[in-house]
């Protein structure tokens, strides 16, 4: 399983961490498979291209929130859970239209009247 | 009117910084990151307790943002998380949930509040709420939230939503992490789940989960591999593949038939897939469990060949990493493949070279080892410094493999080291320090050769340079001082040891040269005795057993001449212009007189001389342990010179004075000529408990007392075995000592080597840097920026040391090594790992479903029929000894349809195995008829069996179970051994007999039905 996620920009910062559960020393000489890995990792990153549409640094750093969420419907405890990148698209989507008619209805200006006179 | 605090939160939503400019500020830099995060920080506290939930969750995002980051602590704001879960709007739950899962952990406070609300959006119409908290679960359950959620994910496991589904087999093992006793409730389900070929997500969450359990306990999940295989062979699915490939490489070490099944599929995929990952996993697997499949071995070489030539770096790695895995078993893999590993020698990427050097030194062998590490030696001077430590270290840990297994000819082995040594990047001196000494006492016939290597090695100029190198010195020193009698020039040894350079070692490493020089000289002056004796063929009893000395050098006087003509031109050359030219007639005569013999008085007062004139200015070192040990020795010289004074003089007979200082240096003689040799690690627990010394005294008060004054003992002094080689008087290698020495003389030797030890023992070396600056660098041996040429050399080189000739010029026999035959081997622990402990509960609960095994022997006593009961596949939940204690509602609160199934009579469960449509069987059974064959036999054995034990369970029962359990158990016990176990796994127990609430292992039942 995956026990972790960092992604660290090229100058080293530090732009997403996940944890799956601790690691120990012991475990860090488990043999996986690296190739497995890799694949996950250009699937995580494909995806993120499609959404944000060619992916770059700024992209995480103002959405870290979003990629965080991205990366919860490709892993789940560690473990690959959706291998269509289709299906991550519309799954992000659905969640977003759920958040920005949220965002709609708390922004509007009778929402606001209504709030302050409450 | 607005109320106050209505106004204020509104402010606060309309003015309050969003996570986007919370970002902008800390990259715009106008203050440092530090003090813009502690103002947001505090500017959050404040928001967070804001009853606006919009600016609330603002908050808590950005605290999120700074916590996962920037490491901020996040703690203090648990109780807001949990707030901002449980809001009913989505756009809050969600940055709640981020939050938890990024700062919850097993202690955090607030976790009990969570439980419920967990629930209610487990249980939500909205799958993405549901989602949302099974990704949280699959984070932070604890036990607590793992025992009250268990039932929501059982559910969960049910649901008709793919999507939720498939989260809910995620989150499991989670579950059975925290929670072991889920097991008994979800398991079923989860395996259920193995037959999803409808949808490939929820399979590869399924092998995902059984891939993670079957690496923790291989064992309990034998059972289930007739399922793998079904997968292994149908699903075409790459990340589903890797996972069940996984599997069976840990399942088939515990099941070689298992291994025999799988080698097809695996070789079919290897050969058809177009997918790296998974024809590496493939590799991995044969590697792992088929390693005696010689087709699949080959074709898994084949494929690691084609990686090996692939561009990408990772690719090539894995390949190399695949090889020597591959090699352990198969050394021909990788001789087949060399010509590709010995290029990665010089591959740009470390990880790389150090892959493909481990592969190079695992096929040194006998044959080809001096070859080899000539080529790794040479290619490690044109190396960075880096790797050329690696390959140096490997080369001397290869050589030095249980006890210099691979090497033959020591004396080439000794003049490697002392060449490897010479390397100006060594850093290696501590180990080749650690070879000196252990050759010289393991391997007699190495000696005359190690004197020679570690005379060069001290008058090597350019080895003083090297920090790195100064113990290899120090052993160097030892093994001149120790093995004098075999060199062929002994005052040319004690010149090197006595040169004006060693100022630039460090006072602890000049003190051991000091005391070697000191043995040269005592053995120098007593040969010269022996020599006189002999000459006036004087009788001496005392000395008559000292003839057998006399075999060593008796074999130097036809070489003498033309060794010591090599020996002076050295010594006059560089080391006499040195000495200030004082005594400089004495010197020439002393020179001169040894041409012929080399114990003469002039050579022995040259080297009287040559001690107290270097030796001299160290007797007022400020190095104490330099100075005591120089002290010492003058004093010793100064007492034998003042008893032969005369003698010296003029030539004759003895006289009483003579005899005298021949009896000193006889003493002296014999304390250095007792051999050490090596100890046996477990030689101290070998010596007896002295009577009356209680071991385990309390001895804390002593440190109070004398806590200062006891210093920690410095950790590596390999050469003071003397001590231990005495007690260690049940050890071969008294066989190779001398005979019985007087009791004086062992004591005086045991003094000595006690000073020896005492005195290296109680100081602090500090480094003597004094005079390093003036002192020539070592040879800068420029590394050739052409690695590509030399690779080509190394290749060709190898090329042919690699072809497993047997080597022409083994003439001579390889030397004993003496090797301690009472195990070396350190003491085996047998205290079980803690890991395992930890595991022990999951296992044994999946074992209980699985196998029906029951730990509880009473329960095994009284049904010996059950042994049986290891069924193939057995989907019955079965309570452990433990549950039986539950109320029983509670459990079937949780499980409605296991309620009413435990109920179902043995007659019904026949009647609608038989409704199972025949196809699918036949299509389960297809792949191992063979397995099957056996299964029926043992089915139909069963049977009988099951038919006389009945009655006799039931009376025996009777007394022990309780009513209702009874009942439940008496159903169960119907079938449960009707089902013949898969392959050859043998069970203790039996079935448990309140095995009450299980489900009919329908499938299987119904397939053996059919066979029989």
């Amino acid at each position: 399983m995956i026990h972790f996620v960092l992604l660290i920009s090229r100058q080293g910062k530090v732009r997403l961490t996940k944890w799956y559960s601790p690691y120990s020393q012991k475990e860090r000489t488990k043999e996986d498979n690296e190739l497995e890995v890799l694949e996950i990792i250009h699937h995580f990153v494909e995806i993120l291209d499609r959404y944000f549409g060619s992916v770059c640094e700024l992209d995480l750093i103002f959405n870290f929130h979003k990629a965080y969420y991205i990366l919860d419907e490709i892993l789940i405890a560690g473990e690959l859970q959706e291998t269509s990148k289709k299906t991550v698209a519309r799954l992000i989507a659905a969640q977003d239209s759920l958040v920005e008619t949220a965002k709609e209805e708390a922004g509007s200006i009778s929402n606001i009247i209504a709030q302050a006179t409450k | 009117m607005m109320a106050p605090s209505t106004t204020s939160s509104i402010m606060e939503s309309l003015f309050q910084r969003t996570l986007d400019d919370l970002i902008k500020t800390i990259r715009s830099q106008i203050l440092s990151e530090p003090t813009i995060i502690s103002k947001s920080i505090s500017e959050i506290r404040k928001e967070l307790k804001s009853t606006d939930l919009q600016t609330k969750s603002t908050a808590l995002e950005k605290l999120t943002y700074l916590n996962s980051l920037y490491f901020i602590d996040m703690s203090f704001a648990s109780f807001h998380v949990v707030e901002v879960m449980s809001s009913p709007k989505f756009i809050h739950k969600r940055i709640g949930y981020l939050a938890a899962s990024q700062s919850f952990h097993d202690h955090t406070d607030v976790m009990l509040l969570i439980t419920n609300q967990m629930r209610k959006d487990m249980n939500s119409g909205n799958e993405f709420e549901v989602s949302l908290a099974l990704e949280c679960f699959s984070i932070i359950a604890n036990i607590d939230l793992a025992r009250d959620l268990t039932s929501e994910v059982f559910m969960l496991l049910g649901s008709t939503k793919l999507y939720v589904k498939k989260k809910a087999i995620g989150v499991i093992l989670r579950l059975f992490g925290r929670y072991p006793d889920s097991v008994k409730v979800v398991f079923k389900r989860l395996v259920e789940n193995l037959d999803s070929f409808g949808d490939q997500n929820l399979l590869s969450a399924v092998i995902g989960v059984f891939c993670e359990l079957t690496t923790k306990d291989p064992k309990s999940y034998l059972p289930l591999a007739p399922e793998f295989y079904r997968i292994l062979v149908d699903s075409k699915n790459n990340w589903v593949l890797i996972k069940v490939m996984k599997i069976f490489g840990k399942l088939g070490v515990f099941e070689p038939r298992l291994a025999k099944r799988i080698v097809d599929p695996v070789c079919d995929h290897m050969r058809r897939t177009t997918a790296k990952s998974l024809m590496f996993e493939c590799i991995r697997t044969v590697v792992v469990c088929l390693s005696e499949y010689e087709m699949a071995v080959k074709l898994a070489v084949e494929k690691v060949k084609e990686l090996l030539n692939d561009e990408d770096q990772n690719l090539k790695y894995l390949g190399l990493k695949a090889l020597s895995i591959l090699g352990s078993k198969h050394l021909w893999a990788v001789v087949e493949n060399k010509e590709a590993v010995i290029k990665s020698l010089s591959d740009a990427d470390p990880n790389i070279r150090h892959e493909s050097l481990h592969l190079v030194m695992d096929m040194v062998s006998e044959d080809n080892v001096s070859e080899m590490c000539r080529v790794l030696v040479n290619y490690a001077l044109k190396s960075d410094p880096e790797f050329c430590n690696e390959i140096l270290g490997s080369v001397l840990a290869t050589c030095s493999r249980s006890d210099y297994e691979v090497v033959v000819d020591f004396d080439w082995y000794v003049s490697l080291l002392g060449e490897i040594a010479r390397n100006p990047h060594c850093h290696k001196g501590e180990e080749i320090e650690r070879q000196l000494v252990d050759i010289g006492q393991r391997v007699r016939e190495a000696r005359p050769q190690l004197v020679h290597v570690a005379r060069d090695l001290l008058i090597d100029p350019a080895l003083l340079g090297n920090p790195f190198l100064h113990r290899t010195l120090s052993a160097a020193a030892w093994v001149s001082g120790e093995y004098v009698e075999f060199t062929k020039n002994p005052f040319g040894l004690a010149e090197a040891l006595l040169q004006p350079r060693t100022n630039l070692l460090p006072p602890l490493i000049r003190a051991v040269y000091i005391q070697s020089a000191f043995k040269v000289f005592v053995f120098c002056f007593h040969s010269f005795f022996v020599r006189k004796k002999t000459t006036l063929s004087s009788s001496f009893n005392d000395l008559s057993r000292l003839a057998k000395r006399e075999d060593s050098f008796t074999s130097f006087d036809c070489e003498q001449d033309e060794v010591l003509n090599l020996g002076l031109e050295n010594r006059t050359g560089e080391d006499l212009a040195l000495e200030n030219g004082e005594d400089s007639v004495g010197q020439s005569s002393f020179s001169a007189s040894i041409q012929n013999d080399p114990f003469t008085r002039e050579s022995i007062n040259g080297l009287i001389n040559m001690i107290k004139m270097s030796l001299g200015p160290l007797s007022g070192s400020d190095e104490v342990e330099v100075q005591e040990r120089a002290r010492n020795v003058l004093g010793l010289v100064e007492l034998i010179q003042r008893e032969t004074s005369c003698f010296v003089e003029k030539e004759g007979s003895f006289k009483e004075e003579e005899l005298q200082a021949l009896k000193i240096i006889e003493t002296m003689h014999n304390a250095f000529s007792e051999e050490i040799g090596p100890v046996s690690v477990t030689s101290q627990e070998r010596v007896p408990v002295p009577e009356g010394l209680i071991l385990n005294d309390n001895l804390v008060d002593l440190d109070s007392i004398c806590g200062d004054i006891l210093s920690p003992p410095s950790s590596s002094f390999s050469m003071g075995n003397r001590l231990f080689g005495e007690i260690d008087t049940s050890s071969p290698l008294d066989l190779q000592r001398e005979g019985d020495s007087e009791q004086s003389n062992e004591s005086t030797s045991l003094l000595a080597q006690h000073r020896k030890r005492h005195g290296l023992y109680y100081l602090a070396a500090e480094k003597n840097e004094m005079g390093s600056n003036d002192y020539p660098p070592p040879n800068d041996l420029q590394s050739t920026g052409n690695i590509n040429d030399s690779t080509q050399d190394l290749l060709k080189l190898t090329e042919q040391s690699l072809v497993s000739k047997k080597k022409a010029n083994h003439s001579k026999p390889r030397p004993v090594v003496v090797k301690l035959d009472d195990g070396d081997e350190k003491p085996v622990s047998d205290v079980k790992p803690l890991k395992e402990l930890e595991e022990d509960q999951l296992s044994g609960a999946v074992r209980n479903i699985l196998l029906g095994e029951e730990g509880n022997p009473s329960s095994s006593q009284s049904k010996p029929s059950e042994k049986s009961s290891g069924k193939r596949r057995v989907k019955d939940v079965l309570p452990t000894s433990e549950h039986t204690s539950h109320p029983r509602e509670n459990l079937s609160d949780l499980l409605p349809e296991v309620g009413t199934s435990s109920r179902r009579s043995k007659h019904r469960s026949h009647g609608k195995e038989r409704n199972r449509s025949p196809k699918n069987n036949d299509e389960g059974n297809q792949g191992n008829p063979e397995k099957d064959k056996k299964k029926s036999h043992r089915h139909s054995r069963n049977k009988t069996r099951q038919r006389a034990d009945l009655p006799l369970n039931v009376v025996a029962q009777t007394p022990v179970i309780p009513d209702f359990l009874f009942w439940d158990y008496r159903v169960l016990d119907g079938y449960s051994r009707s089902v013949p176990r898969w392959g050859n796994q043998r069970t203790e127990g039996g079935c448990h007999p309140q095995s009450a609430y299980g489900v009919l292992p329908i499938e299987s039942l119904n397939r053996l039905n059919l066979e029989s």
